[in-house]
Formats: structure tokens, C-alpha cells, sequence
């Protein structure tokens, strides 16, 4: 695979899951440092198994040095998000970081777990895990209640 | 506000950001043409501190892990476009051993120290026939580990993985090769006897400079038990000696958080009366303290105890537990989990389990169900009552 196809086809993912860990800013600054290293780096990186995993902790460890503050998310107007519950924002912040690339992943991007967990570095159990916990904590902080 | 319509919230949120940022942000599928999949032994990356801290590597299951294609080989500092031979010191420079029952770092200059000696069972790494057999089910060996301490750069861990043969080898044996291996893993190692070892950070974050590194294995050498036994006592004396963070009782222990700055790890002592154990507590130094994970595996006094912090998901507030310590066999089986004590003291998350009398392995597990899963590629062994542990 070339470094131009991979970015084609990881890319984005990376990209979401460090804006998901760190917020827009941050996460997407992290996001091109990593690939910028994974430029540099691409006949090394290739021959490993799974190079958006390890671009993710490269990305990690940038974000890392930027981060001064929690993650902070965008809040959208009342037109673009009419019902758009205005707590779910520092909720998602309070999150812990893998709870909240869970959380993202699956329910804002729709990813199988098995792929969070594959960028994560983590075991499908482990993921689920993350999952479960912050999305119990969303829960817990807006009040979610069962439809039924 | 329903579940249904929290989750859709939650989708319209980060598609609505997508659009704001002006970047694709959804994601890929599996790729099939990436080949196998990543086999990831179990751990999270907080977890593999932990794991690290006594003596586990995080691994996965590649049929052999050396770079075999146009990779850079680890050694870039000395600038050569192939597997790197060190300098060999003169055979004077490293007495013999008779007694040789491992290597470690003992020639370290100036500027470095031992501050881990790990000893236990691991899966066994590497191999051929390994290749096809997830990390969790392999059978496990024997194995040493050290973490390296430098004062300008973060530690090097260095371990035989499990793989080693009884190290008798002659004194003379010194690093043949260092080879580049990527990610996780560190770099391998291989003595001019054949004996391989893997060397580097074997978990996320900064890694050590490739000059660290070549430091540590040039410090490499056959030791004896007794030798190997001082080695650990120094290291957890020099532990036991840094700045007290915090102290919090559990079970009846009192377990001392301290601290490290820099690139100097902190440390985990548990004491009871004049017993004293001690780990170092490694990690990003840019991670918040408490969010460090971190295990000390020690003997306290006659009772083995294994104590850290942030183990997983500990917080018990939502009933969940992702990872405990469970009783093991001395194949790696898992038996059951073991009591834990936990406790908050600023922010930081505290756990203790004395193990009971009656269990010699103990292994990092995972509820799955109604069952118990083997959570990483380690088993600890009960600590040699004989080693003094400061």
C-alpha cells in the first residue's frame, strides 16, 4: 500500500478519533503531525500490521504536548441543531479519553467496535467496555431515560 | 430525554461538526487488503503499563517480528544501513560468571540505573510455530526484565521475553546485532550466542533515544541469581527513597505513592511495619499523575502483595470492573479473581490485593460473562522469599 492510499483510507478515521479524544483543534493538529511522521516514516510503517494504530499514538503523543485544557467541542447554533441538547457537549469532555473516542466512533460515526478497538489498541471486550462506561456516564449527566 | 434520541443527538453532533471542520471524518471499514488483522494480546494502552511495570510485555501475534523489508534498522544513530554491531568490550571487562543464570544491565555508565527487575512467566514470543496461536493461549516460560532509568531520556525496558535459554553463556557473549522490529515491541537483540532479547519502551508514548538504548545493551551481561537478587534490592532501596506523594492504607498495608520528575519514573512502595516493597511507576510524563497506570508486584514482609494505581476501569461507580487479578496456574491458566481493596485519595485512583498464601501465579484478567479471560501475555510469580526486598 502507498502512503497516498493509506491516507485515502485511514485517514479520515484517524482524523476522527483524535478529534474525538481532543476536540477539533487540537485532534486535528495532531491528526496532520501524525501523518506528516507517517510520511516520513512510510517504508517502516508499511511493513507494520496495522499503521493507523500506530499513527493514533503518535497522534496521542502530540496532542499531548498541545493540550493545555480539556477538550472542548463546538457548540452549533439553535438553526443548525434545532433540539440539540446543550449539555452533551461538556458531558462528552468529561469524559475519559478512550470513553470518548468510543462513544464518537460508534455513535457519531458509526464504527463497528471491532474497529475501535483495532485503533485503540485494545481487545473488542476492552472497547466495549469504554463504550458501556461512557455512555453510562452520558446517561448519568443528562438524564437519559429509556423510551420505554 | 429518551436513549434513542440521545444517540441520534450524539450522530447529528459529529456529522454536523464534519461539516463545520471541512474534513472527511468518517471512517473506513476493515480494510481486506491490509492481510490479517491485528491480533492485540488484550490490553489497553494504560494497561500496558501496568502489564510493563511487572515485567509483561505488550505483544502481538506476528509470525516473526524483525523488519524484513526496506525498514530503517534501529540503530539510525550510528548511522548504517544494516543491522548494527555494537562495541564489544574486551572479555576482561566482563568477568566470568560461573553461576550465569541470565543477562542483565549491570555495566550501565554513568547517568543510567536499574530501577525494575521484573521476574515471572510470559508467553512465549516469536517463533514460527507461534505464529498462528493468539498471544493469550500460548504456553508460558520463564522470564527477566529490567527497566533502565537514564537521567536524560525516558527508561528502556529490556527483557528476554520469555524466549531465553538459561544464559551459561560464555562471558565473552556480547550484542552481535540490534534490529529494528517497530512499534510496541522494542528492538531485538541478538548476542553473538544466539540469545535474542527485545529492548526499547514496549508501550506508547516517547520512546528512548536509539543512543539510550545501545547504552543499555552494551551494559548487558551474564549474571547470577545472587547478582540479579542485588540488582532488585538496590533498585527498590533507590525507590523507597524518593519524595512521598501520597500515602493511603488498604488491607492493612500502606501504600506510598512517590515521586519521580523528569524522565525519573515515580514509584509504588507498599510497607507494612519495617517491610517495604517497591516498582516504579512509569509513564508519559505528560499524562496527568492521576491517570498514570502503574503495578508494584513485591513481598512485604511474608505476604505477596500486588498494589498500583488506575487499574482499568477500578472506579466502582457504575459496577463495573474491566480488568482484575485472578489466581493462575503455573501453565497460565486462569482460576478465579482475587479479593481487591481499592480505594480515591486526590484524584488517584488506589488498589491493593494480597494474595492469598496458597496461589503462586497470578494473572491480569478480564470478566467476559460468566467466565474469566487471561487479559495479557504475563503471569507474576510469587516473589522468591529469600530476596530481601528493602
Amino acid at each position: 500500500m502507498t502512503f497516498e492510499q493509506f491516507v485515502r483510507e485511514r485517514g479520515p478515521g484517524l482524523r476522527a478519533a483524535l478529534v474525538a479524544a481532543y476536540g477539533p483543534q487540537i485532534g486535528l493538529d495532531a491528526a496532520s503531525e501524525a501523518l506528516a511522521y507517517g510520511w516520513e516514516q512510510w517504508a517502516r510503517l508499511r511493513t507494520m500490521e496495522n499503521p493507523a494504530g500506530y499513527l493514533f499514538r503518535v497522534g496521542q503523543s502530540a496532542a499531548r504536548e498541545l493540550m493545555r485544557e480539556p477538550p472542548s467541542f463546538p457548540v452549533p447554533s439553535g438553526q443548525a441543531l434545532p433540539e440539540f441538547e446543550p449539555g452533551l457537549l461538556p458531558a462528552l469532555a468529561a469524559l475519559t479519553e478512550h470513553q470518548r473516542v468510543c462513544v464518537v466512533l460508534v455513535h457519531g460515526y458509526s464504527w463497528p467496535i471491532v474497529e475501535v478497538a483495532r485503533l485503540l489498541d485494545v481487545t473488542h471486550a476492552t472497547a466495549r467496555t469504554h463504550l458501556q462506561r461512557g455512555m453510562a456516564h452520558l446517561r448519568i449527566a443528562l438524564e437519559v431515560h429509556r423510551a420505554d | 430525554m429518551p436513549t434513542d434520541e440521545f444517540e441520534e443527538q450524539i450522530a447529528a453532533y459529529f456529522g454536523w461538526l464534519e461539516e463545520q471542520l471541512g474534513v472527511e471524518l468518517r471512517a473506513e471499514r476493515a480494510v481486506a487488503s491490509e492481510g490479517r488483522r491485528w491480533r492485540f494480546t488484550a490490553i489497553a494502552a494504560g494497561v500496558a503499563a501496568v502489564v510493563a511495570l511487572v515485567g509483561v510485555l505488550l505483544v502481538r501475534s506476528a509470525p516473526d517480528r524483525r523488519v524484513t523489508t526496506d525498514s530503517t534498522p534501529m540503530a539510525t544513530s550510528a548511522s548504517t544501513a544494516g543491522p548494527t554491531t555494537t562495541d564489544e568490550p574486551s572479555p576482561s571487562s566482563t568477568p566470568p560468571v560461573a553461576e550465569a543464570s541470565t543477562w542483565a544491565p549491570v555495566h550501565l555508565p554513568p547517568g543510567y540505573r536499574v530501577i525494575g527487575v521484573y521476574r515471572g512467566l510470559a508467553a512465549q514470543m516469536g517463533g514460527s510455530e507461534a505464529a498462528d496461536v493468539d498471544p493469550l493461549e500460548r504456553p508460558v516460560r520463564p522470564f527477566i526484565g529490567f527497566t533502565v532509568m537514564t537521567t536524560h531520556g525516558p527508561p528502556v525496558y529490556v527483557s528476554d521475553e520469555g524466549d531465553l535459554s538459561p544464559s551459561n553463556q560464555p562471558p565473552t557473549a556480547t550484542i552481535q546485532t540490534i534490529e529494528g522490529v517497530g512499534e510496541l515491541l522494542g528492538h531485538t537483540l541478538t548476542t553473538i550466542d544466539g540469545t535474542v532479547l527485545r529492548i526499547g519502551w514496549p508501550w506508547i508514548d516517547e520512546q528512548p533515544r536509539d543512543e539510550q538504548i545501545a547504552q543499555v545493551a552494551r551494559a548487558l551481561a551474564p549474571v547470577s541469581d545472587v547478582q540479579l537478587d542485588a540488582l532488585d534490592h538496590d533498585a527498590q532501596t533507590y525507590l523507597g527513597q524518593l519524595p512521598q506523594i501520597d500515602a493511603v492504607v488498604l488491607g492493612g498495608y500502606e501504600m506510598v505513592h512517590r515521586l519521580g520528575g523528569g524522565h525519573e519514573p515515580g514509584a509504588i512502595c507498599v510497607r507494612i511495619g519495617t517491610d517495604q516493597g517497591c516498582r516504579p511507576k512509569v509513564g508519559n510524563p505528560n499524562t496527568p499523575a492521576d491517570q498514570r497506570q502503574a503495578a508494584a508486584s513485591v513481598l512485604v514482609g511474608d505476604a505477596w502483595v500486588i498494589a498500583g494505581t488506575n487499574l482499568g476501569a477500578l472506579q466502582i461507580d457504575l459496577d463495573t470492573v474491566d480488568f482484575a487479578w485472578c489466581s493462575a496456574r503455573e501453565d497460565g491458566t486462569v482460576v478465579a479473581s482475587l479479593a481487591l481493596s481499592a480505594t480515591i485519595a486526590n484524584g488517584v485512583d488506589y488498589f491493593l490485593v494480597e494474595v492469598p498464601d496458597d496461589v503462586d501465579f497470578v494473572r491480569l484478567c478480564v470478566p467476559d460473562g460468566t467466565t474469566l479471560e487471561a487479559a495479557s501475555t504475563g503471569v507474576l510469580v510469587r516473589p522468591d522469599t529469600g530476596v530481601d526486598n528493602g
